[in-house]
Parts: structure tokens; sequence; C-alpha cells
């Protein structure tokens, strides 16, 4: 609680900051693997969807009745079982991630943190189980797409946390009053984020399984205004809040590279975004009510915008994170002194 | 010498009576539209009228993209023609044909013979029929592939089901009338069929040349509705006597 409020005023609790840690290359090298294999199995599981082949192995957790056995590896079974192998490959390195910060990591904070990830992990497992064995409920398949995602941003997390920057005291920081309004909006960035995937994957899950390749059961138009108006409106609002975190920490923070780097790289994740947002609704809701089958351009660009809208909150994730460990009233942040200037001159 | 006779009789009868139930289990896997789209006998013949028509499809015919089904090699790997709309010298096939209003309430005796959809070459065949509550609805596949049967109703209780090839019929019962519940197969998207769970036996699907009769239906005042699964449903009055059938064709277009 008490470390809540202080993160509130933009204090990094002070179990945070320090680092009583080594920088342990090999521990950040794996964190960072299993972070990007984390990416690798939210496109996966983009594949399963935009080809409408979440129920291609019906049973859970074992495949046709196997544990270990492969299936054939053709039509809807390729997408869904690689899906699975990848998610049971990230789970066992997370826990490997895990017994390797507990054995490395002096931070207690940390080693919570990777126990986290493992909980959290599991959790997403078992709700990926409840899709296959009822149906692909368009609530259970959401919560698996935004736990999923957040899971992602706890493994990129602790990637960072692992990191030789993180674990060095920051050459340069901010001001109190020069973070607050960039954490502020980290924060909000993140909520609307939130908010943004919840009414892309609620729009996704309702589409495939009551809109037009699944049972036709919900009117095109219905899906259509409850969930993907919204999700238009609202990424507007991240447009915004993107383009003034990016243009902040590129002029004002520009010092700080690890602040000016994910800054940017928002701003070029947007455009792209964007540019592939107006490309799902074109092959989704355009060409894509009247197709037989999944189109290839469907599949590329639902997934792409699904992995770009990851990573934006990732990147989001890394900056606020970022931005708490840049702040601090130091010795090295000198106010600026008028009198002082006049009188050297 | 008598008794080994007797015997040998009874065998060859016992023999002849189980190839009869061997070849009609084939039959009704062969031509899956026999039982699932004429319905069952429930008024005398004589006492009984009937509907017959056709399903004109105006104006120009959309152009479906074909079926690409080459991500699995047990399927057919050349481009395969959409059966989403099927229309020949301007008549529409598949159009499921109901009596929608005018038959006494309730559930009437189903068949107990099953409604068979089969598959072969990677699609539902029928694309569309009809079943009575609580009648087999019986999966058959001739393919090599693998299959997953999967219908999606909303009053009804949802499956899905692996079809290995050679794998024996898998036989449900549906429990609740519903019109037009889709049956996928999540390894190959692009199979679809339509099945219509009725609480009476009268509805016919209209045939490659637009064609649909109902027979057997007691002489009275309907409302007949047809239904495809891209241009919606029509319906219209009809009035049918004792052995005078009825007429009713049915017009549809792209616009519906």
């Amino acid at each position: 609680m008490v470390t809540y409020a202080r993160m509130l005023k933009y204090e990094v609790p002070e179990e945070l900051s320090l680092s009583p840690s080594p920088y342990n290359a090999a521990h950040h090298r794996f964190t960072v693997l299993v972070a990007v294999l984390a990416f690798l199995l939210i496109l996966a599981g983009a594949l399963v969807t935009s080809n409408n082949a979440g129920l291609a192995v019906p049973d859970w957790p074992t495949s046709f009745g196997h544990l270990f056995k492969i299936p054939p590896m053709i039509g809807g079974i390729k997408w869904e079982h690689s899906h699975r192998m990848i998610a049971e490959f990230v789970g066992l390195l997370t826990i490997v991630v895990a017994i390797w910060t507990w054995r490395v990591d002096k931070r207690r904070w940390m080693r919570w943190l990777t126990i986290g990830a493992v909980l959290g992990v599991t959790f997403q497992g078992i709700l990926g189980g409840l899709t296959v064995l009822n149906f692909t409920p368009p609530l259970i398949s959401t919560a698996h797409g935004v736990v999923g995602q957040t899971m992602f941003c706890v493994l990129a997390a602790i990637a960072v946390f692992t990191s030789r920057s993180w674990l060095e005291e920051p050459a340069e920081k901010m001001t109190r009053k020069d973070a607050g309004p960039l954490i502020r909006h980290s924060w909000m960035l993140i909520g609307f984020l939130y908010l943004q995937l919840i009414l892309g994957a609620g729009f996704r899950h309702v589409w495939t399984k009551w809109g037009p390749p699944g049972s036709n059961h919900w009117p095109t138009h219905k899906i259509i205004h409850i969930f993907l108006y919204p999700h238009i409106l609202n990424a507007l609002l991240v447009a915004g809040l993107v383009l003034y975190l990016g243009m902040r920490t590129l002029s004002k923070h520009s010092n700080i590279p690890h602040l000016k780097v994910p800054g940017m790289w928002l701003l070029i994740l947007l455009v792209l975004q964007l540019m592939l947002g107006i490309g799902a609704y074109v092959v989704r809701v355009v060409q894509g009510v009247d197709e037989a089958q999944p189109t290839l351009a469907l599949v590329g660009v639902t997934v792409a915008h699904l992995g770009v809208g990851a990573l934006i909150l990732a990147v989001t994730v890394i900056l606020t994170i970022q931005a708490y460990r840049h702040t601090g009233e130091p010795a090295d942040v000198i106010p600026f002194d008028r009198s002082r200037e006049v009188a050297r001159a | 010498m008598k008794p080994f006779i007797a015997f040998a009789i009874a065998l060859i009868v016992i023999g002849c009576t189980s190839s009869v139930k061997t070849n009609t289990v084939s039959a009704n896997s062969e031509p899956a539209t026999s039982h699932a789209t004429e319905p069952a006998t429930s008024a005398t013949p004589a006492a009984t009228g009937s509907i017959s028509g056709v399903i004109n499809f105006q104006g120009a015919v959309p152009k479906l993209p074909s079926l690409d089904m080459t991500g699995d090699p047990m399927c057919p790997q050349t481009p395969q023609p959409s059966e989403a709309v099927v229309v020949n010298n301007g008549k529409l096939a598949n159009v499921f044909v109901y009596v929608k209003e005018g038959l006494p309430a309730g559930q009437m005796t189903p068949p107990s013979e099953p409604a068979v959809v089969d598959q072969k070459q990677c699609r539902y065949v029928p694309r569309v029929l009809g079943v009575m509550v609580g009648q087999p609805f019986e999966v058959t596949t001739h393919d090599q592939a693998i299959h997953n049967v999967h219908p999606m109703p909303s009053k009804n209780t949802q499956w899905n089901e692996t079809q290995m090839p050679d794998d024996k019929p898998i036989v449900k019962k549906f429990t609740a009338p519903e019109m037009m519940v889709r049956l996928q197969c999540n390894q190959h998207p692009w199979m679809r069929a339509y099945v219509n769970v009725m609480t009476n036996p009268y509805f016919a699907v209209s045939k490659p040349d637009g064609s649909f009769e109902i027979k057997n239906l007691p002489p009275g005042e309907y409302t007949l509705a047809a239904v495809h699964e891209k241009f919606g449903e029509k319906t219209m009055k009809v009035k049918v006597s004792a052995q005078q059938p009825a007429k009713a064709n049915f017009d549809f277009s792209a616009g519906k």
C-alpha cells in the first residue's frame, strides 16, 4: 500500500530501484528469448482464430487422446496444435526463468514476479483449455486473448528488469515534475490499450463464433455496433495519447534513450497499426462477410493487426517502467537558476 | 438329417437378414438426400395433397470465389466451385421449403430412419437438409481426410467430434426445432451444411433444376416458406386439397 502510494507520486520504491544483483548476461538473454517466444505464441494464437481452427483439436489437455503424440499437421490441426506446442514450450521456459531467477537474482520482488509469471502462464493455459472444451465461447476466448497479451508484457518487463541498463544507476533522470505528465499519460494509455484490446478481441471472437464465419446467429451490424465502432472510436483516443507520449519523449526527454526509443517505436507502430486496422476492416467486414473460407489477405492482415497491437501494449508498459526508473530528485538534476547564470555572465 | 437341414436354413435366414441390414446402412450413406429431404408420411395418401413448384432465380448470379482445399493433401488439390449459390438455367438449388404455418401445433412422430449427411471430397453432402426433432441424424465419411463435425445450433446442444477416415458414422438427435443450423468442420473452414430441425415431416429441398415437392399434406391452407443460406426467406399462402396438387413457385434474386 505504501509502495502504491509512492508510485502515484512518481517515486520508484527503494526496493525496486536498488540493484543488489549483479548483471547476469545469460539470464537476461534467456528472459529476452522467452519474451520473444511469447510474442510468437500470440501470433500463433491469432493464426488459430483467423483460420477458424479453434476447435480443430476437440479435446484438451490431450490432443486426439494423446498428451505427447503429434497428430497429422494438416487442415486446422496444424494451426491449433502448433499453438498448443509453442504454448507448452513457453510455459516450460517460464518455469525455467523462475528457477533461474531464484538462483541468481537477489531482488525479492523480482523472484516473486517470475512466480507470478508462471502462475499467469498456467492460468492462460487453463483459459485456452476452457475455450476448447466450451466450443470457443467469446467471453472465455476474449479473456484468453487479453491474458495472453498481459503475460507477454510481464515477460517483456522481466527482460527489462534483468537488463544491464536497469541494474545500473541511470546516467540521466527526470525531475518528478517532468516525469509526472509522462507517467500519468503512460498509465492512461495502458488503460485505453486494454479497452482497445478487449473490444478488438471481443469483436474477433464474437464475429468468428456468432458472425458470418460461425453460426451466423448475430447480425453483422449488431457485432459491428457493439464492438467495432467503439474499437474504432477508442483507436482515436489511443492515437492521441501515443502521439502525445511519442512527441514528449522525443522532444523533452530525448537525452534519455530508454524513454526516447520506446516513444519513437510507439509512433512507428501507431502508423503501422492504423494502416493494418483499416486493412483488417476491409478484409474482415467489407470483403469477408461472403467469403467461404479465410483468405490469405484476411489471415495476414488480422494476425499482423493483433501482433502490432500486442507490441504497442508491451512498448507502453516498458515506457512506463522506464519512466519510473528515470525519475528522481537528484544530485545530477540541477534546477535552472537564472540569477546564477546572470552572475556568471 | 432333418435337424441339420433346419439348422442350415436358419443360418441362411440369419445371414440374409444381416446382409440386408448392412445394405441399408450403405444405402443411407450413399444418396444422402433421400432420407434427409423426403418427408415421412403421417397421413393417408388418399386423403392428402401435395405442393410442388420451382425456385426461380432472377438477375445476375453472384460470382463466388472458388474454394482452395490445398491446405489438406487429402482434399481435392485443384480449385473447387463454391456451393453457396447453385443456379442452373435460372433455377436455384439448395433452397429449403417447408410448411411454416397452418399445421396443428405439436410434434409429429419422427421417422426411425436417419437423416444422413456424408463427407465426400471434403464437402458435406447434401448441403441443405431437414431432420425431425428426435429423428436420428447420421454423419458418415467417405474421405481419407480427418474431419471434425461441428454443428453450431442456438437451441440444441452443440457438439464437436472428430471423424477419422473409415470411422463409423456419428449418430445424434436434435431435441428442439431450429432453422438453418450451420454444420462446420474446423479442419476445413469451407465445409458447410445447413440442417433444419422440424416438428413435422412436410419439407423439401430444391433440386439442381430448382424443383421441389412436398407430399402427403393434409388438406388445408398453409403458409409455405422457402429459405436460402444467402438470400434469406420468402413465404406465400398455399391452399392444399386432397388429390389435387398445389403449385407454388418462388422467385429469388441477389438482392433478396
